[in-house]
């Protein structure tokens, strides 16, 4: 293992990472079966310690299908096993690899044609078991079938020391709309999380990721922009208030002409802790008429944390509209000492500032609902 | 109200204000005109507390009490107002919820209860209305993308509703066009009364067709060399400030 960790470590999207600190992630832990009782609600799918407990009445009755993995494999289930080969860039990475090899989870969630939901669907994946000398593998492929209209909030509860690997892959069809909000309570998580997307002719990913409260995290998105009129909007979000390692790889291939990518990441770096944006938005030769923006922000509230942002642009054609930036910096002063001239006390002061920072992210959240909730869920955890 | 006594002050071990000496009783309106770079902004910026300033010598005495040693938040809820010459923009932070934490900060230091938000949001459209905004305004960011002129507009909506006694208004005119100048004064007039005090830092005579002062100072090199009444304004205007160096 030693060995090929070596190897993912010459990769790009593993610079800000010492495969040192994934020496745990060695032995597959092995999940006890317990039986517990969760009743979901309407709209939520539950996954507890690797088992799918049940679904809401609302997802029985949209037809959306949740299969076991090798079963939807084995049975050959809307061709599934071509669609994940359609996916190249994980050939190399050992982690992946093994992921896929030896997932002690994984699931295949199917959304089916035409199918507009008004509704947020909720999948809940909750882990109590676990520890930190053994890994567990995580996998969940989401596919939307054509025509759709669908709304995922993840959540994702790990709690107590984890060692996570997790792929992600999600198909978006011909004339659909994803989007995917991935809320997340890991403390003491160490993770490795590879997300993979595909997107089609016509269609549209928003995929919101707010980090915050982990131990170590590596995250690679990788993204495959593959007819007219894929388009991808991609915000994300990390908070970092202690000791924490968040490190960011953001891949944006545009593989046709007429293909739109929009980046938008930022950080907020307190205390000790370190985190990386490192985001690379392909456009290949013949995709012209494409778009591709990326923007990233920092504020960094500590001497002792640090943030190493590296947003890249690689251009093959010239009929394209691009622009990328990248701009780190401390609480501005000047605002702090109009909000205090005011009457706010400093810490509020700062309170203001940091949450106008990070609404920029959550105001593109399209579910009001959701973006409410994270914002209360923010609030609390910025209070300084 | 306000007794500026010898005050020195300035960034560092430099200078900018050198021995000012200035009495501001309840209800006076003081206006403070003199050339650029003279020191007007930072007297400003020295009474509502900003701390990259070093008071070198000297006092502040407002309410009969020294508040040298308060901060921006403690000066504003003893009642210490600045309208700022260039308000900062804060993108993200919405008018309306900025100014009800802003009120409800004063609020709580005076031991009041919070306003509830409907009579907020009332009070918060009263006075847009009465400075010629719109009521969409409070959907915005403080200061994000507004005009020059919004910006000095919302400056006076911020004064009216935080009620402050002692208010320093750092070139509110400028920025303005004459029909603008004439509704932020009214505003500003609206607003005066026996219990309130102003210091006006302007260089145009213009406002003060609007606003009429009770004493005019001239101030050159961080030091008031000259003070009067509103003719002094008009004289300042005709001659400039050669004739007082």
């Amino acid at each position: 293992m030693d060995k090929i960790i070596a190897k993912n470590f010459k990769f790009e999207n593993w610079k800000y990472t010492k495969s040192s600190q994934f020496k745990t992630f060695k032995n597959i832990f092995s999940f006890n079966k317990v039986e517990k009782k969760i009743i979901p609600k309407n709209n939520e799918i539950i996954i507890y310690n690797g088992q799918l407990i049940n679904n809401g009445d609302y997802i029985v009755k949209n037809n959306i299908k949740i299969y076991n993995i090798d079963e939807a494999i084995s049975q050959k289930i809307n061709q599934i096993q071509d669609k994940i080969n359609q996916f190249s860039s994980f050939k190399n990475d050992q982690y992946i690899e093994e992921n896929l090899k030896n997932y002690n989870i994984g699931y295949y969630l199917y959304f089916p044609k035409n199918l507009i939901l008004k509704d947020k669907i909720v999948i809940k994946n909750i882990i109590e078991q676990g520890n930190e000398t053994e890994y567990i593998n995580l996998r969940i492929l989401i596919d939307c079938d054509e025509n759709s209209k669908v709304t995922i909030l993840s959540e994702e509860e790990f709690l107590n020391k984890k060692c996570i690997n997790i792929v992600n892959q999600c198909f978006v069809n011909n004339n659909s709309s994803l989007e995917i909000i991935n809320k997340s309570n890991k403390t003491d998580t160490k993770q490795i999380y590879n997300f993979f997307s595909l997107i089609n002719y016509n269609s549209t990913l928003k995929y919101h990721t707010i980090d915050i409260n982990s131990n170590l995290v590596k995250n690679n998105y990788f993204i495959d922009l593959n007819s007219p009129g894929s388009t991808c909007l991609f915000n994300g979000l990390n908070i970092s208030k202690h000791k924490e390692h968040f490190d960011n790889y953001i891949e944006i291939n545009h593989k046709h002409s007429k293909t739109i990518s929009n980046l938008n990441y930022k950080i907020i770096a307190d205390h000790k802790s370190k985190s990386n944006f490192f985001a690379k938005s392909i456009i290949h030769e013949k995709c012209s008429e494409s778009q591709a923006y990326q923007k990233n922000n920092n504020l960094i509230l500590s001497d002792k944390a640090k943030i190493n942002a590296n947003p890249q642009l690689e251009i093959y054609n010239d009929d394209v509209q691009c622009s990328h930036g990248s701009a780190t910096g401390q609480i501005d002063e000047e605002a702090i000492f109009y909000l205090r001239s005011r009457g706010i006390k400093l810490d509020l002061a700062k309170q203001l500032i940091l949450n106008s920072f990070i609404n920029e992210i959550l105001e593109e959240i399209q579910n009001i609902e959701i973006q409410k909730d994270l914002k209360e869920t923010l609030d609390n955890y910025m209070v300084l | 109200m306000l007794k500026i006594k010898n005050l020195t002050a300035g960034i560092d071990d430099k200078n900018i204000l050198n021995n000012i000496n200035l009495n501001i009783n309840s209800g006076e309106f003081h206006v403070i005109m003199g050339t650029n770079g003279t020191g007007k902004s930072t007297l400003g910026h020295i009474l509502a507390g900003k701390d990259n300033y070093n008071v070198h010598s000297g006092d502040i005495i407002y309410k009969d009490k020294s508040i040298l040693d308060l901060s921006p938040d403690e000066r504003a809820h003893e009642g210490i107002f600045m309208s700022f010459q260039y308000p900062v923009s804060i993108p993200g932070v919405n008018t309306m919820h900025f100014l009800r934490t802003a009120v409800n900060s004063i609020r709580k230091s005076k031991n009041l209860d919070e306003i509830e938000p409907g009579d907020f949001i009332k009070l918060f459209k009263e006075k847009l209305e009465l400075i010629g905004l719109k009521s969409e305004f409070s959907k915005r960011s403080v200061n994000d993308g507004f005009s020059g002129g919004e910006k000095k507009r919302f400056e006076i909506i911020q004064m009216l509703l935080l009620n402050p006694d002692l208010i320093i208004l750092d070139e509110t005119d400028s920025g303005l066009d004459i029909d603008a100048i004439r509704i932020v004064s009214n505003g500003i007039n609206a607003f005066r009364n026996k219990n309130k005090s102003f210091i006006l830092i302007t260089h145009y005579n213009r406002i003060l067709n609007y606003l009429k002062p009770d004493f005019v100072h001239v101030m050159l090199n961080g030091t008031i060399v000259k003070s009067g009444g509103k003719e002094l304004a008009v004289e300042l205007e005709e001659k400039g400030y050669e004739w007082i160096k």
